[in-house]
Order: C-alpha cells, then structure tokens, then sequence
C-alpha cells in the first residue's frame, strides 16, 4: 500500500484514524442506508480472508478514481460496483478495527499485570531488604550488649579470681558446718525412723488388738445373741411351768381352805347344836331358877323382917343395958345380985337369938343355890347363870364372825402368797430383762458406733475427695463468681496493641475495598469499552463508592444499634427482600402503645 | 541491776504489702523475659533478693506494671485481693497460651485474737488494729523463701512450651466483691486454656500474707 493512501477518505487507516478521533465520516447516503443489513450479511456471508483479498484486488482501482478531492466524490454519483465495494472494505474496516481493539486492550492488560507485579516485586524486595537492615542493626545491637556483658563478665570473673579463694574458704567452712549439721540431722532422722518404727509396731499392735477386740466383740455378741434367745425360749417356758403351777398352788389352797372351811363348819354346826341344847337346857334351869329366885326373894323378905325385928329387940336390949349400966355406976351401992340376973337374962334372950338364926340358917326350905365362879366347866356355868344363853350365841356369833374373818385371812393370806410368788417371778423377770436391755443396748451402741465409724469413714473420704476436687479445681482457676469480681487496667500494653492492630486492619479493609471497587470500575469501563481518558476518574470514584457504602452502613448500625431507642419491623417481604426502605421504624411511644394494646386485650 | 532487752522479728502489715508486690514485681519481669514476651534488648539486670533479675526498660511496660502493683498494693493492705493473674497470648490470634496465678491468702490467727479487742473497742480502734498488725517472721527467711520461688520462676522455662509465635502480656486481678472499681479500672471476664496442664511452684509466706504461684499452660500432646 502506498502512503498517499491514508489520504484518501475511503481508506482504512484514515478511517480508522478518524473514528478515534470521532472526526464525523464523509456522507455516504448509499452506505449508511443499509449499514446494519450490509454488515450482518457480508459477515454472515463470506469469510473475512476472501475479503480482504477482495478488498486488496479493488482498492486498486478505485484509487485512481478517488484521487481527487472529496467534493468531486461527492458530487459524482457513485456506482452501484463502488458503493459495494465500499460497504465491503467498510465492513472488513470495522472488523479490523474491533480486532485491534482487542488486541489493544489484551496487551494493555498484560502491561497492567505486569506492572502490578513490578510494583510488587518491588514492594516486597524493599521490605526485606528493610528487615534484613532492621534484623543486622538488631545483630548489631545484640553484639555490642554481648560484647558489654561479655567485658562485665571478664570483670566479675577477675574479681571472682581475686575473691575466690577467701570465698572457698568460706564455703568449705560452710560445707564443714553443713556436713556437722547433715550428721546430726542423719542421727536425728535415724531417730525419727526408729520412733515412726516403733509407732508403727505399737499402731499395727493397737491395731491387731482392736481386730481381737473387735472380733471377741463380736463373738461375745453372738453368743449373747444365742444366750438371749435360749433364755428367751427358756422364759417362755417357765412362764408356761409358773403358770401352771400357780394354777395347781391356787388350787390346792383353795380346796384347803374348803376342807378347813368345811371342817370348821361341821365344828360348829356340832358347837351350835350343843349350844342349842345347852340353851335348851339353861332355859329351862332359867325356870328353875326364877322360881327358886322368887322364893329366895320371899324368904329374903321374911329373913329381913326378922332380922330387922330382931335388930329392933336388940337395940331395945342395948338400950336397957345401957339404962342398966349408967343406973348402976351412978348407984354404986346397989346390989349385983339384981344385975347379974338382968345381964343373965339378956344373955339369955341374946343366946335364944343366936340359936334361932341358927335354926333358920340351919332351916334346909330356906336354902338357896347360889351360883359358884369356879365351876368345872364354863358351859354349865354359863348356862346356870341367867345371861348365859345369850353370851352362848354371842360366842356362836363371835366364833361365825371369827370363821368368816378366819376365811377371808386365809384368802387374803392365799392372795399375797401369790402376789408374792408372782412379785419374785417377776424380780426375776426383770433381773433376766435388765440383762437382755443392757445386752440389747451394748449391741445398739455396738451398731451405731460401727455405723457411726463407718459414715466417718465416708464422710472422711467425701472431704477428702471435695478439698482434692476444690484443690484441683482452683490450679486449673475456678473461682467463687459470688465473691469475686476480675478488674483489669485499662489502656495496657496488650490493648494498645490490640487497638493498633485493629485500625490497621480496619485500614487495609478500606485499601481492600478500594482496590476491589477500582477493579470493578474498571472491568465495567472495559466492558462497555469508555475511553481512555474516563480510566483516569477511576480512583475517584472508587473512593466515593466506598463511602458511599460506608456511610449506608453506618445508617443502618446507627439504626439498628439502640435497642431501647427504636426498633425495626420488616415488612411483608421477609429479610431478604425488605431493604431500608422497607423496614418500619418505631420508636418508645409506638411500643408503648404496643403494650397497652396487648394489655386492654388481655383485660 | 541488770536488764535483759529481749530481741524479736517484727513485720508489719505495710512492709509485708511491700514484699509481696515487690515479688509480684520481680515475678512478672522475670516471667516477660524468661518466656521472651519482649525481645531481650528490653531489659536490664538488676539486683534483687540475691538474684539477678531482668527488669523490662520499656517505660511503657514499667508504667503498667507499677500502676496495677500500686494498686494491688492499696488492696492489700485492706485484704481485698485474692489473686493476680498474668495472662499471656498470641498477639495474632488472640489465644491464651500461659497463665501464672499468684494467690495470696491472709493470715486468719491474728484476726481471731484481735476478734475480742474488736468486740470491745470501737469501730475505728479496730482498723488502727488492723492496719497496726505484725508478723513475727524473720525477714531473712522470707527473703530466703522469696529467692527460692524466683529460682524456679526462671527454671520453669525447661519445661514450659516455647512461644515461638509473637505474644502480648495482661493482667487480671481477682478482688473480693465489694471492692470498688477505681478509675481507668475495668470489670472483665476470666480466662482459662483449654486442655491446660498446672505446675504449682514454691510459696512463700510473710506471716501476714501467703504468697501461691502456679503456671497452666496449653499442653500440646
């Protein structure tokens, strides 16, 4: 192709040339008339090689043609040939175009890439070369400090040198005082060996002892067991043998006392009847001596009258001798032979007295029995006497009296020999019982001191399992919740550095987001294929939508972030599709009403 | 005549309080550069109890830890502390990799002799009687005891996994409940590690105070 070509309007490389300068193409009614037509079909149609050798073949002669100005091509009708011709090249033009195009921009991404990766390499070549600088002055620094210590060294060990053998000599000093102290700690340990030896022969005796102890215990428990329950088996039975004889004893005593009852009652049926008879008998000597008494009576009468007479001629008699004594006294001189007579004559009637008493004495009609205290036997006494019946059935009365008291003696007697048969029983009842209650509490606080042992050795080992458990539990740092609070200082190294690491991060995320928006522009941008100049704004306007974004963001956690202030409730859409727009914002007073609603519905 | 002057130990309250964070101190640094929490550049070597001790240079780290030992220090005094834990993590991924306890526990017998003179006395004769309470330990032997738990303080890193990924430091204090939360003080959540295995270490006691530390860490099989 000739250079003149570019000239020419229908030339490619000039039509080329002036579609990127969007310089207007030359009007060309003909071909912008079935443009879209032409093209689908010529790229529908034929190949793109066969075309460009068609182009080749027909641009040549057309050049001659086009030689002159654009006016002229303008104002010359172009053929129907050319015009499809033109079409043609415009068509391969354009498709040359897009090929370039992407050929264009294939290698500008490859010039991007491979810059990315210069600017990295380079990065990355910088920062080790900053470590390796970083890490040699650490070196540096590290070798000056070990050179320090190393000179501090020489010096402590120069001194130590200097200092050294007084030193030894003080420590082999110590070591003497210590090795005096091990010999002594050796003898005591001995000692203390020996002590723990004999504890433990004493424990393992004590022990061994408590075992025997526990084990006659044991046995002597048993047998106590086996005693109780044969003393058991024998106190029944001897209850049963007891009771038995009581009954037999009780028995006997009463048929005894029926015999001796019986007896006695035969005695003194026999007694009552001989009373009877005696009574029989002394009333009829009562009669007897009623009568005799009545005549006593008269003859006592008649005796007394005598007597009583006979007194009077006494007291007559006395008088007269008186009267006869005093007349003699006074008259001395008279005769005795005249008193003598007197006196004799007195004597005389006093001797014919004396004689008549005792001829009434001796008067045998006159006699009276009187009864005599000592007689040979009470019974005829006592029957002679008048009250003798009477004392007879008194004494029958007494003697019945005496019997029934004899009786209820003898019962009572029966019943406390019982009582006291049954009160020895039961002494020794009580003396057996004590025994079994003193066995049965030796044997209950045998158990409960063996329970008691056992659940201190429970509990023992429940303590020792807890205080193990609480041991353990507080090296791994458990803790009381209810007693403890954890402070910590505010602004440490650890959350500076936290924080420092948190905005970096927080920086990078930007950085990040930055990049992934400026990679999104630009992918947008070459798709739609923008121009070369709009790839400058990229920057730009990555950076607004990243605010953009962040500031939405913002909304949404300012809004959603006070949960007392407000709250939000989707809409019918669900969380996906409810953007917020969609979302409902309410605050106090609306959930105020809220609760009052759901009050008055539940009122 | 003759007078015998009769000698005794004596702590108080306020010195054994200056014990126990001075060994929490010591602890914690020695704990940062044993496990190499912060590169060793960081710290320096200082006397203390006998022992050299790597102490942190950072004045940010030395900041933190003397802010929460003053305080731990205040709550000492009025018994409120029960335990300091020292929480170390993976920087990255935020996992709890080591914890080391320090418990403290209060010593009961002198309270309970005090407990009558409290009865009787009023309520402010009581807390000069609290704070005026003296132990009766050598404090030689503390020392002794101190040192010794510092010694395996620094042997626990033959045994303990080693942190090869970057780590960051936290301290959580264990108060009873009715203590306040100071100013830039904050209540939070207690750690614990999975699958953790414990190593109690010596303790020491001032006889006012009795000093527990134990390590759990992740055990890995």
């Amino acid at each position: 192709m000739d250079l003149s070509e570019p000239e020419e309007p229908t030339c490619v490389l000039k039509m080329l040339s002036e579609f990127n300068r969007n310089v207007e193409v030359p009007n060309f009614p003909f071909v912008f008339e079935r443009f879209g037509n032409v093209s689908q079909e010529s790229s529908n149609n034929k190949p793109e090689s066969d075309l460009s050798s068609v182009k080749k073949r027909r641009v040549e002669p057309h050049d001659s043609t086009l030689d002159s100005d654009m006016s002229i091509s303008e104002n010359i009708p172009a053929s129907p040939w050319e015009s499809n011709k033109l079409r043609r090249e415009l068509i391969e033009a354009k498709t040359e175009i897009k090929n370039l195009e992407y050929r264009y921009h294939e290698l500008l991404n490859i010039k991007k890439s491979s810059d990315i990766l210069y600017e990295k390499d380079r990065e990355a070549f910088k920062y080790a070369e900053e470590k390796q600088t970083r890490k040699i002055r650490d070196l540096e620094k590290h070798l000056k400090q070990m050179r320090a210590r190393a000179t501090k060294l020489e010096e402590e060990l120069s001194d130590m040198k200097a200092t050294a053998p007084g030193a030894i000599a003080e420590l082999e000093g110590e070591q003497h005082a210590l090795q005096v102290q091990k010999t002594i700690l050796n003898g005591r340990v001995a000692q203390l060996e020996e002590d723990l030896r004999m504890e433990r022969t004493n424990y393992k005796l004590l022990e061994e002892e408590w075992k025997a102890r526990l084990s006659s215990l044991e046995s002597e428990k048993e047998l106590c067991d086996t005693t109780v329950e044969k003393l058991r088996a024998e106190l029944k039975e001897k209850t049963v043998q007891l009771q038995k004889q009581e009954m037999y004893k009780t028995k006997l005593m009463v048929s005894d006392s029926l015999q001796a009852a019986k007896e006695k009652i035969t005695s003194l049926t026999s007694h009552l009847e001989s009373a009877s008879a005696k009574e029989a008998k002394t009333k009829n000597l009562l009669e007897a001596h009623a009568s005799t008494i009545r005549r006593l009576k008269k003859q006592n009468n008649l005796v007394t009258w005598e007597r009583n007479d006979l007194r009077q001629m006494l007291d007559s008699v006395q008088k007269e001798v008186t009267l006869i004594g005093n007349a003699t006294f006074s008259e001395s001189a008279a005769p005795p032979g005249s008193d003598r007579a007197k006196l004799e004559v007195l004597e005389k009637v006093i001797e014919g007295y004396r004689q008549r008493m005792e001829h009434i004495e001796a008067d045998q009609g006159l006699v009276c029995v009187i009864p005599e205290q000592n007689s040979h036997s009470a019974l005829t006494d006592e029957t002679s006497s008048p009250t003798g019946a009477y004392v007879a059935q008194q004494k029958v009365q007494e003697l019945q009296m005496e019997a029934d008291n004899n009786r209820e003696t003898v019962k009572q007697m029966a019943g406390m020999q019982s009582k006291l048969l049954h009160y020895g029983e039961v002494l020794k009842e009580n003396e057996t019982l004590n025994k079994q209650v003193t066995n049965l509490r030796y044997s209950r606080r045998m158990k409960h001191l063996r329970e008691k042992l056992l659940r201190e050795k429970e509990l023992k080992e429940k303590v020792d399992h807890l205080t193990y458990q609480m041991e353990w539990r507080a090296l791994k740092g458990d803790f009381d919740i209810r007693e403890t609070k954890v402070l910590r200082l505010k602004l440490g190294p650890h959350e500076t550095e936290s924080t420092s690491t948190t905005s970096t991060l927080d920086q990078l995320k930007i950085e990040n987001d930055k990049l992934k928006e400026k990679i999104k522009i630009l992918k947008d941008q070459i798709q739609s294929g923008a121009d070369a100049s709009k790839l400058q704004d990229v920057t730009v306007l990555a950076e607004s939508n990243v605010n953009a974004v962040a500031s939405k963001q913002v909304e949404v956690c300012d809004g959603t972030g006070g949960i007392g202030e407000a709250s939000w409730v989707q809409g019918a859409g669900g969380a996906d599709d409810a953007g917020p727009e969609m979302k409902v914002w309410e605050t106090d007073e609306s959930i105020e009403r809220m609760i009052v609603n759901w009050r008055e519905g539940e009122r | 005549m003759a007078t015998t002057q009769k000698t005794e130990n004596a702590i108080t309250l306020k010195g054994s309080a200056k014990l126990v964070t001075e060994y929490l101190s010591l602890g914690i640094n020695s704990i940062l550069f044993q496990r190499g929490i912060y590169p060793p550049e960081s710290f320096k070597s200082e006397q203390h109890f006998g022992l050299t001790i790597y102490v942190a240079t950072d004045k940010e780290i030395q900041d933190f830890i003397n802010r929460i030992l003053g305080q731990i220090k205040d709550w000492l005094l009025q018994e409120k502390v029960q335990k300091l834990s020292l929480i170390i993590s993976n920087r990255n991924t935020k996992e709890v990799l080591e914890r080391w306890d320090f418990k403290l526990q209060y010593d009961k017998s002198s309270d309970e002799n005090d407990a009558a003179s409290v009865n009787t006395a009023s309520k402010t004769d009581s807390t000069n009687a609290e704070k005026d309470k003296i132990g009766n330990k050598d404090i030689k032997v503390i020392q002794k005891e101190i040192r010794d738990v510092l010694r395996q303080i620094c042997s626990t890193v033959s045994f303990l996994p080693l942190l090869d990924a970057p780590c960051a430091f936290d301290c959580l204090i264990f108060t009873n409940f009715d203590t306040s939360v100071p100013e830039n003080w904050v209540e939070t959540e207690p750690v614990f590690i999975a699958n953790s295995q414990e190593v109690q270490l010596r303790s020491f006691s001032t006889s006012l105070h009795k000093m527990d530390t134990v390590v759990s860490y992740k055990y890995d099989e």
